[in-house]
């Protein structure tokens, strides 16, 4: 593997890497003229990472310079002390991090998933993957829900309008049956309105001075909304289930008075209110009022704070999943290795004992009845497998136990390869 | 140590850990634990089976009698129609609620199954000195309302905790674990109501029988006012969650401190009363 990302490279770098999808698949496809067997090409706005399986790794790492600087069109000094190269286990380790948003720079966020899944299924297209990066990968994939389902690390929202629509799924059962109200034509509100919106909030009414402006959110966020001038706010409060307030006014615009009414009006039923304006809209006082849910904004970010400690304190936990997954994966590859080669050696003996077995049948052995000869078959089959046993069982133990270094791999595969050599032709 | 007495003492330890880790799968939120309490808690449900099967055998009326109407039977009854609803709420449309409602009630339900058992061997009977195909009705009705009050204790403690952690402004680690407010308080509305329909059915049932047998509608034996006070409580809880007159977490406050005082006196009282109609004697 070979990348870089925003904790080694600065963004104007990092850009000069960025392939856009349409150029994605010229990309793979030079890979692989280029003699690299199996490659899946990841980029976001945080990093860029080639991840590759081949039998050369250092000329085929030299290939992927090269190629990475005709794409940037840098020289390789300028780049290469901010890339980071990562081989085998350490590679492995790191897409599954990757995945599991442990590298991301928000911690635990959602999008980078999508974006591996995505990088993944450019390379299947291009048929640019094989047995090891398809079950990498797939392993990347299943670490990553894994970490999703079992640890805290995705339920701690770090975005205020994010943690709004989640507080407000904890007051209401379903937000399609609820009515929001924006006041104000601040950026933020906008925001909030906007993830109400993705949730299907039942019905949308926007409050504001202008009614211009009022009809310009409403063509972005929802063409169905209610418009409605800012000193009708009081009156429609109680129909309404979730307030946003984000209007700029020196004043309260919703006193506790008016909620105290609100509230009388609704026959008890809670009500979720979000001021993010500054100077407040709301009256801080109401927040005591039963039935009320009021946040301001330092509310919102104060959780947000919380919330990433909270994701932090997961990352360890996830971190012990990611590692017991490579460990997994490792030992699935490494026993991989050997088994071409024992498959080599098994079925070059089969080749023998046949060719043996046909011609004593045609000379010495053709007085035997079909059934005698099933036996001679089958005595030469148990001589065959337990002769190869013992190497078999051998090979197979040089690779058990994973976790071992480059050198200790390199010295597993030359005596896989002279004892392939022994009993080749 | 006998069978029956074995059998009991491995199901009260294994539920009473299915119950630990019902409260720590929603202290923690991992799905391991709750996985595992959650098999534990139908294992232990299946074992407890044990015990009482030993005590009904022989299977016959004489001796279903006399079980129910002693005190451990009493106990034992109750644990199981808990669990039995548990085991219900698990399959109903009410299933994704399962891990807080058992954070509370399997505690509870453990809770019962240890009380009960310095009365495995009591002589104590409730002495039924009437006669009625009606009895059975009437007992297992009115059991079936205490049951309800007790689910909406525990929907009432939810709500309480979730408003009391949203008005913190903290993290939302702890509110994930648990459904909207919205919806306990809908459960809490739904748990009220069945708790009074099936309370004054089983009272309906009481008073016929009282009247048919000894021509009056009320004996002034304790255990009768105690349950008159208790369908009372339930009939204001209800009233003043289909009224919404005050706020949900205010109706839950009053719902929770209701419960315990009916519960408390309701198990004190069996304990410690031994005169009048419906005491174990």
């Amino acid at each position: 593997m070979v990348g870089m990302s925003h904790k080694t490279t600065p963004v104007d770098l990092r850009e000069c890497f960025s392939l856009p999808d349409d150029r994605v698949p010229s990309f793979l496809d030079k890979t692989g003229s280029a003699g690299i067997e199996e490659l899946v090409y990841v980029s976001t706005c945080n990093r860029v990472e080639i991840y590759a399986a081949v039998r050369d790794v250092p000329g085929s790492m030299e290939t992927l310079l090269g190629i990475l600087e005709e794409i940037s069109s840098l020289s390789r000094a300028s780049f290469e002390p901010h890339i980071y190269r990562k081989y085998s286990r350490d590679a492995v380790l790191h897409l599954l991090k990757v995945a599991a948003s442990l590298d991301s720079m928000v911690v635990g966020e959602n999008e980078i998933l999508s974006q591996v899944k995505k990088a993944y299924r450019h390379s299947i297209q291009k048929k640019r993957t094989g047995i090891v990066l398809n079950k990498l990968f797939h392993q990347a994939f299943r670490t990553a829900k894994r970490v999703r389902t079992e640890t805290e690390i995705a339920h701690n929202p770090l975005s205020i309008a994010y943690i709004a629509t989640e507080l407000a799924k904890k007051i209401y059962d379903n937000l399609s049956e609820k009515k929001a109200l924006l006041v104000g034509a601040g950026e933020m509100g906008e925001l909030i309105l906007k993830y109400f919106t993705k949730q299907n909030v039942g019905d949308v009414t926007i409050a504001n001075r202008s009614l211009h402006n009022a009809e310009r959110i409403a063509l972005e966020i929802n063409r169905e909304a209610h418009i409605i001038p800012l000193e009708d706010i009081g009156a429609c409060a109680a129909e309404m289930d979730i307030i946003i307030t984000s209007a700029s006014s020196p004043v309260c615009l919703l006193t506790s008075e008016m909620l105290r009414e609100t509230l009388r009006r609704r026959g008890n039923q809670p009500l979720f209110l979000i001021d993010i304006a500054v100077p407040r809209n709301i009256d801080p006082a109401a927040q005591s009022l039963p039935n009320i849910f009021l946040y301001n904004v330092d509310d919102l970010e104060s959780i947000a704070d919380e919330n990433l400690k909270n994701r932090l304190n997961e990352v360890e936990i996830a971190s012990r999943l990611v590692e017991s997954d490579t460990a997994e994966f490792m030992e699935w590859y490494e026993g991989l290795e050997v088994v071409p080669a024992i498959v080599r050696i098994q079925n070059r003996f089969d080749e023998i004992r046949n060719s043996e077995l046909r011609r004593y049948r045609k000379r010495r052995l053709k007085h035997l009845s079909e059934e005698d000869f099933r036996i001679v078959e089958d005595l030469t089959n148990q001589i065959m497998t337990k002769t190869l046993h013992n190497p078999i069982m051998h090979l197979k133990r040089y690779t058990d136990g994973g976790n071992k270094g480059h050198d200790v791999r390199e010295r597993i595969r030359e005596k896989t390869r002279l004892i392939e050599e022994l009993f080749d032709k | 140590m006998t069978l029956f007495e074995i059998s009991l003492a491995v199901a009260t330890i294994l539920f009473a850990l299915s119950a630990l880790l019902a409260v720590l799968s929603l202290h923690s939120d991992r799905e391991g634990l709750y996985r595992k309490g959650k098999t534990l808690f139908l294992l232990s449900s299946g074992l407890y089976l044990v015990p009482g099967l030993l005590r009904y055998y022989p299977f016959n009326a004489a001796n279903f009698v006399d079980v129910t109407a002693s005190m451990w039977g009493y106990f034992y009854l109750l644990a199981l129609f808990l669990i039995l609803t548990m085991v219900y709420f698990g399959f109903s449309r009410w299933k994704s609620y399962w891990k807080p409602i058992a954070a509370i009630t399997l505690p509870f339900i453990s809770v019962m199954q240890i009380l009960s058992l310095p009365f495995i061997h009591s002589p104590r009977r409730v002495i039924v000195d009437l006669e009625n195909n009606l009895l059975p009705v009437h007992i297992s009705v009115t059991m079936v309302g205490e049951l309800f009050f007790f689910f909406s204790f525990a929907g009432s403690v939810l709500y309480a905790v979730l408003e009391l952690q949203l008005r913190k402004k903290s993290s939302m680690k702890f509110i994930y674990r648990l459904p909207s407010l919205e919806s306990i308080d809908k459960f809490n509305l739904w748990a009220i109501t069945w708790s009074l329909g099936f309370l004054s059915a089983g009272l309906l049932v009481g008073i016929g029988l009282v009247y048919v047998h000894y021509g009056t509608f009320f004996l002034f034996s304790p255990k009768e006012v105690i349950i008159y006070v208790s369908w009372l409580l339930i009939l204001l809880v209800f009233l003043l969650r289909y009224r919404r007159r005050i706020s949900s977490f205010r109706i839950s406050l009053v719902n929770i401190l209701l419960f315990l005082a009916a519960m408390s006196t309701f198990v004190a009282t069996n304990i410690m009363i031994r005169a009048g109609f419906h005491s174990f004697k």
